[in-house]
């Protein structure tokens, strides 16, 4: 026995039942030495800073951040347990043996029922049993799959019974999720025991990802030679879009929503900025229900209209296959058996949980006679009922549950109540047993399916309870199989050889989809747009504080806030009269559109939605401009507080916009993000020159203080001294901030950038903002020759201002007809 | 050949208030053949020329057409011209009672009958709710031949619902059909067929057409025939039945059949996605011409 063995000791008095790494007897199981021997003798302090690390990745890699969407897999309030779940070499290839198996029977099964229906015909299943459930989809039999499997990928959820035996609890066919979690956990895991997995022969998951992404090309059937992938996802407001970003992106494909596919002439296409690309094969992330508004659900905006039509064509392969939800009615459970034997010729070498369907006579008098030994669950996930624990129940419930079942027995299997084994868990530094499942993962290879080594377990949130649901934040863990050194040193890079064709011809590579370029565009507008306001923000705190001179600055500086934000032109009534309360209002006026909060949400909103897109150190950033923004609006923050508060969001957004000049390729996503900034600085001007011009009395001192805070704004103060040394005046600091060609800061400068970029889309479309440029040029001349003179250029600069302001707004316009059109092009029924 | 010959002509046309830039079709026009049926002839013309299309079948047998536009088009023209042979349907000879084969557990059932049980089940359409308003439950007396059955159900719709093509649209909730106690024959279909279903009698949802003379003394107007629609009813060992409660009649062999499935959503004749139009303004044309002999004076 090791040391520490009084923790171990007191782990052991908790057990509920079987625990996966203490034996019966008390012993350590062998394949969890390595582990605790090196977990043991750390402090609970230190232990609950692997958990404190961990969270803190989770969220800014934005595992946890989620934008809605009510069932996830991954959410606030999740976390990842620094403790993996160990799985011996020996235990694995019976379990991993057991999945391909099953893959193999699932894909049969799928592929009679989506078929001759020779089960149903000849007796073998029930009729009711899938002709009742909605996940049966009629236009998908016979739907040809243009691959060589209809199950691509799937999923599998096993728990350990008391007597140490592996069952599978559920199958995923649908859109199988958590093989991006598994990756993820291993990720942050390898970070905090990096020396341990080599130590322990860890079995990597790299090369399931690699021979993912080969067979997919091998099972391929359809037309071309070299078939591009994408991965359509329901977008993010999904639940599980964070994952489909990071698999899209691991993986290298292109991650789509329904609205960036069409079909034409019978096949698929991505609409991208440089025009139509073809697409091959989709990994269908959406529920198939709504994946075609044509043939199933019409009322779905998920999917793409016509997508059954290209499939039976013979040109899309759709993975999985639409019609294989079918097979994860639980209903299916208690009838393997006996068709692996029909099917396959096989005994089912991992069982399944007794399972009891009620659509029986027999059957169903079993479990209404057990029901407070069972677990009762609906034979359809999400149709409005949720899985009960019968002994957990009150004598009201279950005869509540009694009667629904008797309503709908077609609608209810009972299953035998597998108990779970315990994993040990850290729970404020301490070992804790906890009741866990395991989430596999298998993908068809040219002879059978692959298992991943490895995947996700699922421990309960609270201790003692056998739900282990993710309703309130669920755990996580690793899982680690242990291998030979051999198996475990095998690096597979998912790049080094990407199979047979010998290049990434797969990826969509250098295309940007319309709806990612119009989003770029808006996290463009959106960050210069938030780091305005933090700027005006810091000057206004720095008066308001008594910092800057003139207090009477506050009054031109608020309305300057106020334009900038949008919020000057709203009801006199509706303004608040204090500047106090105005300052606020732009600060963090909830759900006010307009105010640095709903702009910074605006910002993450659109970076989420192309989640794809952003390097790590990308998204933590934005995670941090969040956070940021988070601390600013806190009202109990004082003004100093205040200020480093926006100070440090400033230097935030800065990076972002950095990070971001320095590392993304110059491609269409990269111009789009710039045009974004450029016209949003464009637009921050004008509004700057329509308070400018509304300046009194020229030559005061307020004028200059005004002048002199509007150069720190812009941040030319320094420029201006630099080329000037005088004291602010109105004709220099207009001609730097409108007119110079050498001032990155010019509204001038703006425009030439703004032609610049628009010369690198694929087809300009925005006219040319030459003439705007060429009145700027006119106006310095006539200020260099007459000065400022109140009476005529005052006039002439508030319409030169307004032509700019909707020669800018005109061009933002113009590009979402020619670039962004997906977004207005609404599909409509016709009956 | 004994049976009786009829031309079909069916003309669709949309009429976009603006060009309609991209759609996606799906027809189910062209009439099946079965017993009872020959589709001796036809053709299914669509203009403009669509730039893709493809005639499949689907699972229940019944001809589809998808195609689809992918450039700007101001209206849509989809004519179908068949000529089609009718014998008589065969009639239930014995007197089953409904309950020997209603479901589950009705003892008539056999496992060459088991692909019909599908049509027990709720469909998009019909979600098989009790409805609150309306109900035949006292029709379904314990051994009741199914004939008799089923010519009281179609003799109570006939009676309690009236005929207004004003009352519903194509996809107005059943649940509204019965308060309102009105619609169309896709309703009464979608009313018999809900009541069957509940009562465990698999029934199905037929599209088709019906013969109709003009007035006496007057000429028939081109076009003015419609497409119709009606139940069946499977009989384990004995097949479908088909019943008109439109009509109050037993479906006879002026009953022209274009599809079947569970209800309407299954077979609507013409449905698109698209993009742009507008509004569309629809106009549909309909001619049943006998080859010989005179037909009964029937609605729609």
């Amino acid at each position: 026995m090791i040391a520490h063995s009084e923790e171990l000791r007191r782990y052991q008095d908790h057990l509920p039942g079987y625990d996966e790494a203490l034996s019966p007897e008390g012993g350590l199981q062998p394949e969890w030495r390595g582990l605790l021997e090196e977990v043991l003798p750390r402090s609970p302090e230190e232990r609950r800073g692997w958990s404190d690390l961990l969270s803190r990745e989770l969220r800014q890699d934005g595992l946890t951040f989620a934008l809605g969407g009510e069932e996830r897999l991954m959410g606030r309030g999740d976390r990842i347990d620094p403790l993996p779940w160990i799985l011996s070499a020996q235990e694995w290839k019976g379990i991993e043996a057991g999945l391909e198996q099953r893959a193999r029977l699932l894909e049969a099964v799928s592929r009679d029922l989506n078929g001759e229906q020779t089960l149903i015909k000849r007796g073998i299943l029930p009729a009711e049993l899938i002709y009742g459930d909605p996940s049966y989809l009629r236009p998908c039999v016979g739907l040809p799959t243009n691959m060589a499997r209809q199950l691509f990928m799937m999923a599998v959820d096993l728990a350990r019974g008391p007597d140490g035996r592996m069952w599978v609890l559920e199958d995923r066919t649908q859109a199988p999720s958590g093989a991006g979690y598994a990756l993820e956990s291993r990720t942050l895991l390898g970070r905090l025991f990096p020396e341990l997995l080599s130590r322990l022969h860890v079995r990597r998951l790299s090369g399931y990802f690699r021979g993912l992404r080969e067979s997919m090309l091998e099972l391929f059937e359809g037309r071309r030679l070299e078939p591009r992938v994408v991965m359509l996802s329901p977008g993010p407001y999904s639940a599980t879009y964070f994952e489909h970003a990071y698999l899209a992106t691991y993986l290298g494909y292109t991650l789509v929503q329904g609205d960036d596919l069409l079909v034409r002439d019978g096949a698929l296409f991505l609409k991208t900025l440089e025009g139509l690309e073809p697409v091959d094969i989709v990994i269908r992330r959406v529920d198939a229900p709504f994946c075609d508004p044509l043939e199933l659900r019409r009322d779905s905006f998920l999917g793409v209209p016509g997508l059954l039509g290209a499939m039976r064509n013979g040109r899309v392969a759709c993975l999985n296959h639409p019609g294989s939800g079918v097979m994860e009615n639980r209903g299916l459970q208690p009838f393997l058996p006996r068709i692996a034997k029909e099917l396959l010729g096989e005994d089912l070498n991992l069982p399944s949980a007794a399972t009891w369907w009620c659509g029986q006579p027999t059957e169903r008098s079993h479990v209404l006679e057990h029901l407070d030994s069972l677990v009762l669950k609906p034979v359809q996930r999400h149709h409005g009922e949720d899985t009960q624990f019968g002994w957990l129940l009150s004598e009201k419930e279950r005869k509540e549950l009694r009667a629904r079942i008797e309503a709908n027995p077609q609608g209810w299997v009972g299953q035998e109540n597998i108990g779970f084994s315990t994993v040990p868990l850290l729970s404020e530094g301490q070992l804790e047993p906890r009741r866990s499942v395991l989430r596999c993962f298998a993908s068809a290879n040219s002879g059978s399916y692959r298992v991943m080594p490895g995947g996700l377990g699922r421990s309960a949130p609270v201790k003692g309870s056998p739900r282990v649901s993710m309703r309130q934040g669920g755990i996580y863990k690793d899982v680690w199989v242990l291998g030979s050194e051999e198996e475990a040193s095998r690096h597979d890079s998912l790049w080094l050889n990407t199979g047979r064709r010998g290049h990434n011809a797969d990826s969509i590579q250098g295309v940007f989809t319309s709806r990612s370029a119009e989003q770029l565009f808006w996290v463009g507008r959106y960050a210069e747009r938030v780091a305005q306001q933090c700027s005006l923000f810091r000057i206004l705190l720095r008066v308001r504080g008594g910092q800057e001179e003139e207090p009477r600055l506050m009054l031109p500086m608020l309305e300057l806030l106020e334009r900038s934000s949008g919020l000057w032109h709203v009801d006199e009534e509706e303004k608040p009269e204090s500047s106090e309360d105005r300052l606020n209002r732009v600060l963090h006026g909830e759900g006010l559109a307009g105010s640095l909060k709903q702009n910074l949400q605006m910002l993450l909103s659109a970076a989420y939605a192309v989640r794809d897109i952003w390097s790590q150190d990308s998204w933590r950033l934005l995670i941090g401009m969040e956070e940021g923004g988070t601390r600013c609006c806190d009202e109990s923050l004082s003004d100093v507080e205040l200020l480093q508060a926006v100070d440090a969001l400033l230097e935030k957004g800065a990076a972002f916009l950095g990070l971001n000049l320095a590392g993304m390729t110059r491609e269409s996503g990269w111009v789009m993000l710039m045009m974004g900034r450029y016209l949003e600085r464009g637009l921050g001007l004008c509004e700057l020159g329509t308070v400018l011009a509304g300046i009194e009395e020229e030559s005061s001192e307020e004028e200059q203080a005004l002048l002199d805070v509007l150069l720190l704004f812009t941040e030319n103060q320094i420029t201006y001294r630099r080329h000037y040394r005088t004291t602010p005046r109105r004709v220099p600091v207009m001609e730097l901030l409108y007119v110079s060609e050498v001032n990155p800061r010019s509204l001038i400068f703006q425009f030439r950038e703004l032609s610049e970029l628009m010369l690198k889309l694929p087809e300009p479309p925005i006219g040319s903002l030459d003439d705007l440029r060429l009145n700027l040029n006119q106006q310095r001349a006539r200020w260099l020759e007459n000065g400022w003179r109140r009476d005529t250029e005052r006039t002439r600069f508030l319409e030169l201002i307004d032509g700019s302001r909707s020669g800018l707004e005109l061009s933002s316009l113009r590009l979402s007809e020619v670039y962004f059109r997906h977004s207005s092009s609404h599909q409509r029924e016709r009956f | 050949m004994s049976g009786i010959s009829y031309r079909l002509r069916h003309l669709t046309r949309y009429h976009y208030s603006s060009p309609a830039l991209q759609s996606q079709n799906l027809g189910c026009l062209v009439p099946r053949s079965f017993p009872g049926q020959d589709l001796t002839e036809f053709s299914l013309s669509i203009s403009p020329e669509p730039d893709w299309r493809m005639d499949w079948r689907d699972l229940y047998g019944n001809e589809r057409c998808s195609f689809s536009f992918s450039s700007a088009h101001e209206q849509l023209e989809v004519l179908l011209e068949a000529k089609l042979l009718r014998s008589p349907l065969p009639e239930l000879q014995d007197e089953v009672a409904w309950d020997e084969f209603r479901l589950p557990g009705g003892p008539l059932w056999r496992l060459e009958d088991v692909t019909a049980r599908e049509f027990v089940h709720a469909s998009p359409h019909l979600p098989l709710a009790k409805s609150k308003t309306w109900s035949a439950d006292a029709l379904f007396e314990p051994g009741r031949p199914i004939v008799e059955l089923l010519d009281a159900l179609t003799a109570e719709i006939h009676e309690e619902f009236s005929y207004d093509p004003d009352a519903t649209e194509t996809f107005t909730p059943l649940e509204e059909v019965y308060e309102k106690r009105a619609g169309v024959c896709q309703d009464f279909a979608h009313i018999a067929i809900t009541e069957l279903r509940r009562h465990g009698v698999p029934a199905g949802y037929v599209s088709g057409y019906l013969e109709t003379l003009p007035p006496e003394g007057q000429e028939k107007l081109r076009g003015a025939d419609a497409s119709h629609a009606w139940f069946a009813v499977y009989v384990p060992g004995r097949g479908w039945h088909h019943w008109d409660p439109t009509n109050n009649c037993r479906v006879g062999s002026q009953h022209l059949i274009s599809a079947w499935g569970r209800d309407y959503a299954d077979v609507a004749p013409l449905k698109g996605v698209l993009i742009g139009g507008g509004e569309a303004a629809l106009k549909v044309e309909v001619d049943v011409e006998r080859e010989e002999s005179p037909s009964i004076e029937a609605a729609p």
